[in-house]
């Protein structure tokens, strides 16, 4: 019992040591977000002089925030909502239905994994906004979005899927059970914590893309965090802490998200072995 | 296998696989394969006309060593970051899965680096290798301390491994929290109660059953690490001399400094056929496995 | 009858004539578009657009901001066919892409031309009298220096300009050292070695004429010229040596950032830095900082030389008009809006107070709270310019790139002159 209780203390500690070595940089950006970017440059360890408040509300209305937050929610809303839906609509075939043609595109979905980017972003726009005319619009953004992560969350549900007995299925079947009740009413309920996992992966992936969405939505009024994360970088000069109360703002949102999906995730678990 | 006869099975496939499939093809294969065209000629970016040139493009970069060379630091460069940020993972996750008091807590707060975006991590790193350490190799007398990683070759890759392992490992916790919380609590019980050492515990009840995550891990580190972007950008910059220009920088320096659109999308095919190979090999060993399980 | 017919001809020719000039008078509305690569001040972007909006108000502007990518998002706007009407892009670019932007000597009334002092030559190709860009702003380049130091050390009435020859220089900065105070900093960015020591430099008047700079481009790519044996890059690597022996980074001459380096010229724990006017985007962060300048970089030994009282000047960016995706009436409306952007109050106003940077028109009432920019007018009105743009209009894009690496192994020690100047002669052997 003594040593179970020493144990407990050194894990307790090294989590400290752990949490410190990840926030550290964080504790950095929140810090001197509230110094002028002078002081940041000229002593970026040191706690602040005096509290610069004003970084705030200069980020907030440069920003343009309230805009930006607005297209970043929808776009990581309905991106991870298809996504799930789709991804593991996909999955589900993927890991029952013993196919050639489904397994062909199954690896060459994840061989589509490893295609850089930069190989296709000037196709993209050159096959969406000018053959489709789609400019200015957060709509090719959410279609090309869902196909670029189509592959990772077949990939992820996938995974889980087969460690879910066969036997469910076919005892659900021989009860009369179709394919399309037998998917959304039992297995679909089954999958929520890699379905979680799946969500706070994209939305992350989402939340910070900039790539992307800079080669579709060009006025400012279309921007979305991460591309107004920039206004604060000229060619050849950053204004540091304007830039870190940005930062702390648009990070927010997602660390709620988080929180929220953990117990999600925990709940799913329990659940699932409550059943089993 | 089920009990679906062949048209239940297409119904399957085309209601669930197809949307899917369809969405995938139009939004990523078909501009690829658009991308692999242009990989043949000569573009400046602009322009209707493309002037074809063949395979020039694939003999220009294959007689280039700085592309073999760029491409074998990217390999050294994943090789350290798959291995780092896998194990910083592993232990994250069986820490925060164990009894540990305010687990969520940690956890919420060792996730943050994730949600911050690369590009602006990499420069409050940048301040920290070249103000901070120093600092406190001076102020201690450590002589290796006092200059900074970041302009030394060998420390600048250093360098570049660890924030990007600082910033996967968060991203893969999550997959070994998933998996660690998925051991059944009854096996752990069980082999304590037949007298296994923690050790014991871990490496014969625990790690087996976490393979799967371990392999999705593994995968998704290997394909980050070939297409790492923004961290190298604003960390080291390609920098000190070339030395940490991974191939993703490389690529787009290329297109958009150089305005060799061409050459970059040869660059970017022959990464593509690389990576692909590697990770593909990779899925049909694990389901392989899978299926001996 | 006659006289009736006159009278009414006459009606009808002034009826029609006050027509066409009411005509004239009312425009069709028209939507153009601006892409600006002068980032971090979108919000005053819109609201100088607003203004020209106010006064011709038949002309509806969109403003696409630029990412960090400045050049990917602007390909990406031909790309959609949604071509910005108006591009205020970097000299080299706007000549690469020249054959999609408009021949602004051809515009319907060129003569806002008549109001650009200098800067031009940075929108021409050679062997062509087309411009293709007016002149966005200006930027003077050589050694910034802290103006309070050098007076603490030299007095009040020293004059930077008796710093003609390198002995003069070295003395300078040995002066400096001797009081205490670290005399330069080697900012070690590869843009910063690559394209504004190097290659600015090598490919400038230094080297001869423009026909000169030309021929030297042309053999190098060739392959058939030697670097090492020309007396100008030894000259140039000289004075480079003798910062870098100076250098309060060279324990680790590669560990630097831009505003570290800054904040020790500002704060005066540095006195000179071989770096631009454009700075001053970081230095007016800074508070309490020290009076500052430009000054001159000498070369050589003789004091004749007009050139080692010269610094280095250019036109880094100027306002295209498109004419490949946008229609006539949009192109016509685009050169208003580029003058106007160029020359008007307003645009001179943005230009110069907000960015801080010189204007080479004939026309500028802003104020300019630059202190460099100030020194870099002062060197434009006394005609000290050193004219660079063989180099960065008709250089290659990528040379401080590729070269700006090698420019900091050298910095860092790892590689000697010979092995730089062959790299050199390699990067550009191997150009398409």
């Amino acid at each position: 019992m003594v040593e179970r209780k020493s144990l407990k203390y050194w894990l307790l500690a090294l989590a400290l040591v752990m949490t410190v070595f990840y926030l550290f940089p964080l504790v950095l950006v929140g810090m001197n977000s509230v110094k002028t970017t002078g002081e940041f440059t000229t002593n970026p360890f040191s706690l602040p002089t005096r509290l610069v408040t004003e970084n705030y509300p200069q980020a907030f209305s440069q920003m343009h925030f309230l805009s930006a937050l607005g297209n970043t929610l929808i776009l990581t809303v309905s991106i991870c909502v298809l996504v799930a839906v789709l991804g593991s609509m996909a999955a589900y075939v993927v890991s029952r239905v013993k196919s050639r043609f489904v397994s062909f595109f199954y690896y060459l979905m994840i061989a589509s994994m490893c295609a850089p980017f930069q190989a296709f972003m000037i196709p993209l726009v050159k096959l969406y906004a000018a053959q489709l005319g789609f400019t200015n619009s957060l709509i090719p953004v959410i279609y090309i979005a869902v196909g670029l992560n189509m592959a990772f969350s077949t990939f992820l549900v996938r995974g889980f899927l087969n460690s879910i007995p066969m036997e469910i299925d076919q005892a659900a079947m021989i009860d009369g059970c179709g394919s399309v009740r037998l998917f959304f009413k039992i297995i679909l309920p089954m999958l929520t914590p890699i379905e979680v996992t799946l969500l706070v992966f994209i939305a992350m992936g989402i939340w910070n893309d900039y790539l992307l969405s800079s080669l579709f939505l060009q006025t400012q009024d279309m921007r979305t965090l991460p591309m107004m994360i920039r206004v604060f970088c000229a060619q050849y000069s950053t204004d540091y802490s304007p830039m870190m109360a940005g930062l702390v703002m648009s990070i927010a949102p997602m660390l709620i998200f988080y929180l929220v999906c953990q117990k999600q995730i925990l709940a799913g678990v329990v659940q699932g072995s409550v059943k089993g | 296998m089920l009990t679906r006869r062949g048209w239940d099975t297409w119904k399957l496939i085309l209601l669930f696989f197809c949307p899917a499939l369809f969405v995938w093809l139009t939004a990523m294969v078909i501009p690829f394969l658009y991308g692999i065209f242009i990989s043949f000629t000569k573009w400046d970016g602009i322009s209707t006309e493309y002037t074809m040139v063949g395979v020039a493009n694939y003999t220009k970069v294959f007689g280039t060593s700085k592309f073999w060379l760029s491409l074998q630091r990217t390999g050294i460069y994943t090789i350290g970051t798959v291995a780092l940020s896998n194990l910083l993972g592993l232990i994250l996750g069986l820490l925060l899965t164990s009894s540990l008091k305010g687990r969520n807590i940690f956890r919420t707060a060792i996730y943050v680096p994730n949600v911050v975006g690369g590009v602006a991590m990499g420069y409050i790193w940048q301040y920290i290798f070249i103000y901070g350490f120093t600092k406190i190799g001076q102020s201690l007398g450590i002589s290796w301390l006092s200059t900074s990683m970041l302009s030394d070759p060998t420390g600048a890759m250093v360098a570049l491994i660890l924030v990007s392992s600082w910033q996967l490992s968060a991203y893969l916790m999550i997959i070994y929290v998933a998996g660690f919380t998925n051991v059944p609590g009854e096996l752990v019980e069980a082999a304590r109660v037949d007298g296994a050492t923690a050790w014991g515990v871990f490496w014969h009840v625990r790690m087996p059953m976490i393979r799967p995550s371990i392999t999705i891990c593994l995968f998704l580190a290997i394909v980050r690490s070939f297409m790492v972007f923004d961290v190298n950008l604003s960390l080291t910059d390609g920098g000190p001399f070339n030395s940490t220009e991974l191939i993703a920088l490389r690529i787009y320096n290329t297109a958009f400094v150089s305005l060799k659109f061409g050459n970059a999308q040869a660059q970017a095919v022959i990464l593509f056929v690389i990576v692909a190979i590697i990770s593909v090999l990779q899925a049909y060993f694990t389901q392989k496995k899978e299926v001996q399980l | 009858m006659m006289r009736k017919l006159t009278a009414m001809i006459l009606a009808l020719a002034m009826l029609l004539s006050v027509t066409a000039a009411f005509a004239e008078e009312t425009h069709e509305p028209v939507t153009i578009s601006y892409y600006s690569t002068q980032a971090g001040v979108d919000d005053e972007t819109v609201a100088t657009l607003a203004k020209f909006m106010e006064q011709y108000p038949w002309i509806t502007v969109n403003y696409y901001p630029c990412g960090d990518d400045q050049l990917a998002a602007w390909l990406a706007l031909y790309s959609a066919n949604t071509a910005p009407t108006v591009s205020l892009l970097d000299c080299g670019q706007i000549l690469n892409y020249s054959d999609y932007l408009m021949d602004l000597t051809q515009a319907e009334d060129p003569s806002f031309f008549d109001h650009v002092l200098s800067g031009v030559e940075f929108f021409q190709k050679e062997g062509s009298d087309a411009i293709y860009g007016i002149p966005g702003s200006y930027q003077g380049f050589s050694l910034l220096y802290n103006k309070t130091i050098v007076k603490k050390v030299f007095g009040e009435d020293f004059d930077v300009d008796t710093v003609n020859t390198v002995d003069k220089l070295v003395e300078f900065l040995d002066k400096i050292e001797a009081e205490g105070i670290p005399s330069t900093v080697v900012f070690s960015a590869d843009w910063a070695l690559g394209a504004h020591y190097l290659g600015c430099q090598l490919f400038s008047e230094w080297l001869g004429d423009k026909a000169t700079q030309r021929k030297v481009l042309a053999d190098l790519k060739d392959g058939n010229y030697s670097l090492i044996e020309n007396e100008h890059f030894n000259n140039l690597m000289d004075v480079f040596d003798i910062l870098k022996e100076r250098n309060i980074n060279k324990a680790d001459p590669l560990a630097d950032t831009q505003e570290g380096d800054l904040e020790m010229l500002a704060h005066g724990k540095v006195a000179t830095m071989f770096q631009g006017d454009w700075n001053w985007l970081v230095l007016r962060t800074f508070e309490n900082r020290d009076e500052l300048g430009i000054m001159h970089l000498p070369l050589t030994n003789d004091p004749e030389d007009a050139r080692n009282s010269m610094i280095l000047g250019s036109c880094p960016k100027g306002y295209a008009v498109d004419t490949y995706q946008n229609t006539p009436e949009q192109q016509a409306a685009g050169v208003l809006l580029a003058q106007w952007l160029a020359l008007s109050p307003e645009g001179e106003d943005f230009m110069v107070r907000l960015i801080g940077s010189t204007l080479p028109f004939d026309n500028v009432t802003a104020v300019n709270e630059n202190p460099l920019a100030v020194s870099t007018q002062d060197y434009l009105n006394k005609g000290r310019i050193l004219d660079c743009s063989t180099y960065l209009c008709e250089g290659p894009t990528d040379f401080w790139l590729m070269v700006g690496p090698f420019m900091q192994a050298y910095l860092a020690g790892q590689m000697d002159r010979a092995t730089l100047a062959s790299e050199i002669q390699d990067y550009f052997a191997d150009l398409d």
